[in-house]
């Protein structure tokens, strides 16, 4: 008995070593970098030397922006296309040391609120990064309804929509009347994705929640759930229930598109720089065509965040004002044909059009109702 | 007809196993090649799609092929030397994890201590543990020590990890030996080092072997605890592997990774058989 | 029968590399979770005592669900392998003409890792794939089979085995080496036929061997994360993935330690069932 004590006093005494290991204050730049000037950060950057990025998509692209960057500051970047769970339990698993070794990273999805209440990222950076302003205003507010307050700074816009194979569709729907006569003339022919597995799928079963129980405008603002105002959302789920058989449930947002290129399903919701992504590669066919109908979805973006320890956080600032220069953006967009986060960039021959945009594109509403979504999207329609 | 007359009847009954083994075994040669080889063809057909002209429904092989897909990979990620690091890590995380077991195994197999079961279930703690806990918790072990970021951290992370195999199955190779055996080279006054060298290590080689390939298959395709643990300084194969085929999945560039993942692995894999063939069928016939 | 042997300073000696190594390792993060999982050392806010995430846990329905499901998974995929793979292994003892070439060829998958096997053999079960397609030319559907993602898991099932067979075979190929020919020689002279020589010989000798299997498969296939994320049902999630889907989606930092806790146990109880058993078979012997 004394023995498995002692062992077990080990154990905790090493768990609070491993824990609470380093105290929690950060590395000081040489300069103070919320009233230095862009100058003088360009120089504390460069006499930094090096940046290292951590990503998870569009290796083709960072790696010519890499370069550029290095071209142009001579600042080496260590560029990182990693997976998007492992780099952000990578940050948290670091987030207690002095100092850590990601610079800079991107930030998305589900890990906008997580890596937030985490109090991973320093800021806020809005007002050190030269053309702040040129860069999607409401995402350096707001991202998937979580608040951001300038820490995180946009560079790349995305927006769902109804991706279709416009040989299996003659009609594709615009409202939400259409939409459920097309699933109830093709059973199985539309898919979208568990939307606790991917973005694409969050974005449905909100327009879904839109048009079943009454529109968006009551969420706003909210900070917490009110229970009144999702106490009609059964009818959401009563809905997809009784649909059940008559929709596909895919895995993840590129399962969704994989099943389209292979014929399983003939519509879907999906996210355009995905789309684009997998066309790009021959992963689905060109004729695939997109469009935000008018019933409306939810569209947002990714951004950047510089890690609270970070070892050079000035060369981290100038990269992010790299990526976010016009000639960065104008560049990825080119290559990629992805939105660029700048307002200031003539767009054409995009799959979603600029006016689709503006006429169709939904705010996500704030982020409790979103966490809540998920759990009785899953709750009541796949698990029942 | 009388060259059979003339064969005594064990003979022809051997012939006749012969030629029903020699079958069953081109059957299985045939499941096989469909089993092993069709995934593996259709991993070929994804990496040589083009770009320009998407493989999809009703098409059965891609429309066109070309090597656009390969050259991305080379082009974008830094797979040459993620495979120079991932292939020096694991045969020093082979050795590594064979000389920590070695001792731990033989005790484990041929002595009966107390508390011997609770001791074989914690040697199989670093595969039990969940992912999310080796990502956030073992890799906050490693930083502590001032492991991350350095090669000695790596090769002992997959050292870790790959033990359990080794041990376990090294026990059971180490228990299975008779006793008489090691008693009758005793009677004969062999020492500790020609026990080892004479009774042991031939008898526990097919375990061993077992145990060391687990080992490097264990080692190459690690992720969780080297990414965190390794990157930047250190990238190993899954770490490429992982995005394409992680969150932000990609057929066709992952079918690439995935070839240039397994292609080293396989020619290994017939170097090693016919290099171990002689000992190794000589020790499943039992002529030891 | 052996003595019980003692804890001697030079057996303690030998433990240190293996155990010891381990342990010094592990020791503090399998403990953290254990804390996390009773309040303590919070992610976030306040830490203290309480029960409550594991009640939680204990009332979700979602996690009860994903912890059967991957106890099913852990189960059958490890019997299903052993079954396979079992034959094939007294296939291979003795050498025979194109042995070696088809032992080299069935180590393949052994190489290629989980993830890309999920991903070649959903190449096949997809709604066109190959064996949709090739059972619709012979006319035996009319309709493609929606295979990908089935409830029950089989696709789950078919996968591990796909990737683990050659893992399980070498285990059970080294522990048949080790029964010698003179002890079947001799079962055979006093006139064991071979369904005797399998029960009372192989079965039994083989069964440290397929003890060892059947463990480390249920491990592999019960804390499988990716090829249930891929080719598993929609719902529900194995439990690996429900444990990063309570942390990440949701932010209950506590209730995914509850059930990394969970993971932990469910697998020792599950390694003392399958030793009992194969004590029984060899007792019975």
């Amino acid at each position: 008995m004394k023995k498995i004590l002692v062992v077990l006093l080990v154990l905790v005494m090493a768990s609070t070593m491993v824990f609470a290991a380093g105290a929690k204050e950060a590395p000081k730049a040489e300069i103070d970098l919320q009233s230095a000037s862009w100058d003088q950060i360009v120089e504390a950057a460069k006499a930094e030397g090096q940046v290292t990025f951590y990503a998870w998509y569009f290796p083709d692209y960072f790696k010519e922006a890499a370069a550029d960057f290095e071209a142009k500051y001579g600042i080496k970047v260590n560029l990182i296309i990693g997976d998007q769970t492992a780099n952000f339990n990578k940050a948290i698993s670091e987030k207690d040391s002095k100092v850590g070794t990601i610079d800079v990273m991107i930030v998305g999805g589900q890990w906008v609120k997580n890596t937030m209440d985490l109090d991973l990222f320093y800021g806020p950076i809005k007002d050190i990064i030269p053309d702040a302003d040129k860069l999607a205003p409401s995402l350096w507010k707001v991202q998937e309804g979580v608040m951001t307050n300038g820490y995180l700074a946009p560079f790349h816009r995305n927006q769902t929509g109804i991706l279709y194979d416009p040989q299996r569709v003659s009609n594709p729907p615009q409202t939400w009347a259409e939409l459920e006569a097309w699933i109830d003339a093709n059973p199985k022919k539309f898919g979208f994705n568990d939307p606790s597995k991917g973005g694409s799928g969050q974005s449905f079963v909100h327009t879904m929640i839109k048009e079943t129980t009454g529109g968006l405008e009551k969420y706003v603002g909210d900070s917490e759930v009110v229970p009144s105002k999702v106490a009609n959302w059964d009818k959401a789920w009563d809905w997809a229930y009784s649909r059940k058989d008559k929709l596909t449930f895919t895995v993840s947002n590129n399962d969704s598109i994989i099943r389209l290129n292979d014929g399983e399903i003939a519509m879907t919701f999906g996210w355009d720089d995905n789309v684009k992504d997998m066309m790009n590669k021959g992963n689905l066919f060109s004729r695939a065509k997109m469009y935000i109908p008018t019933m409306g979805a939810a569209g947002g973006g990714d951004t950047m965040g510089v890690l609270k320890n970070s070892p050079h956080k000035a060369a981290a600032l100038v990269f992010i004002a790299h990526i976010t220069s016009k000639e960065q953006q104008q560049k990825k967009y080119e290559m990629l044909g992805a939105y660029p986060a700048r307002t200031d960039i003539a767009l054409s021959g995009t799959l979603l059009t600029e006016a689709d945009r503006e006429a169709n594109a939904l705010a996500w509403f704030p982020a409790p109702y979103k966490t809540l979504m998920i759990a009785e999207f899953v709750k009541n329609v796949l698990m029942k | 007809m009388d060259k059979t007359m003339a064969m005594p009847l064990y003979l022809i009954k051997k012939r006749r196993i012969k030629r029903f083994y020699l079958m069953i075994t081109l059957f299985f040669v045939i499941i096989q090649l469909l089993w092993v080889g069709i995934p593996i063809f259709m991993a070929i057909m994804w990496s040589l799609v083009n770009p320009d002209d998407a493989w999809s429904y009703p098409n059965l092989i891609p429309p066109s092929f070309s090597l656009e897909q390969w050259r991305y990979v080379f082009n974008y990620t830094n797979i040459a030397r993620a495979l120079k690091t991932s292939y020096s890590i694991a045969p020093l995380a082979v050795i590594l994890s064979f000389l920590l077991s070695l001792p731990t195994s033989y005790v484990l197999g041929r002595k009966d201590i107390p508390g011997k079961k609770v001791f074989m279930l914690v040697v199989l703690l670093p595969m039990i543990m969940p992912g999310m806990v080796v990502a956030l918790f073992l890799s906050r072990v490693f930083n502590l020590m001032g492991l991350s970021q350095t090669f000695l951290g790596l090769v002992l992370a997959h050292t870790l990890m790959s033990m359990p195999y080794m041990i376990r199955v090294m026990t059971t190779s180490f228990a299975s030996i008779p006793q008489d055996v090691i008693d009758a080279a005793e009677n004969l006054g062999a020492g500790t080092f020609v026990k080892i060298k004479d009774i042991f290590l031939p008898m526990i080689r097919p375990g061993l072997i077992a145990g060391m390939i687990f080992a490097f298959t264990t080692s190459i395709e690690e992720f969780n605890l080297t990414f965190i643990i390794g990157t930047p300084t250190f990238e190993t194969i899954p770490t490429i592997l992982y995005s394409f085929m992680g969150y932000n999945f990609i057929r066709t560039n992952a079918s690439v990774v995935s070839l240039l993942m397994m292609t080293p692995n396989i020619i290994m894999l017939f170097i090693v058989e016919r290099f171990l063939k002689s000992d190794y069928l000589s020790a499943s016939l039992g002529k030891m | 029968m052996k003595k019980k042997d003692k804890m001697t300073p030079f057996i303690i000696l030998m433990l240190i590399p293996g155990v010891g190594f381990i342990v010094f390792f592990i020791g503090s993060s399998i403990s953290i979770t254990v804390l996390q999982s009773l309040g303590f050392f919070n992610m976030m806010g306040e830490s203290g005592f309480t029960l409550g995430y594991w009640k939680s846990i204990l009332s979700s329905r979602e996690a009860i669900d994903s912890l059967l499901f991957s106890l099913r998974m852990g189960i059958l995929s490890s019997v299903g392998t052993v079954l396979v793979a079992f034959p094939l292994a007294l296939f291979f003892r003795k050498s025979g003409p194109a042995k070696g070439m088809l032992g080299s060829i069935i180590k393949v998958p052994l190489f290629i890792p989980a993830l890309v096997a999920a991903f070649l053999i959903l190449n096949l079960i997809s709604y066109h794939g190959l064996i949709n397609t090739t059972l619709m030319r012979l006319n035996i559907i009319d309709e493609p089979l929606r295979m990908l993602n089935d409830s029950f898991g089989w696709g789950v099932i078919t996968i591990q085995i796909w990737k683990n067979l050659p893992f399980v075979l070498l285990i059970l190929m080294s522990a048949i080496s080790s029964i010698r020919d003179d002890t079947i020689d001799a079962a055979r002279n006093l006139g064991a036929g071979y369904w005797s020589v399998l029960f009372r010989i192989y079965i039994p000798l083989a069964m440290p061997g397929i003890l060892v299997a059947m463990i480390l498969m249920f491990i592999k296939a019960f804390g499988d994360f990716p090829i249930t994320s891929v080719a598993g049902p929609v719902y529900p999630s194995s439990v690996a993935n429900r444990m990063q889907i309570m942390a990440n989606l949701y932010q209950e930092w506590n209730q995914a330690a509850v059930l990394g806790v969970i993971i932990i146990i469910t697998t020792f109880f599950v390694i003392w069932a399958y030793s009992r058993f194969a004590e029984l078979v060899q007792g019975g012997a």
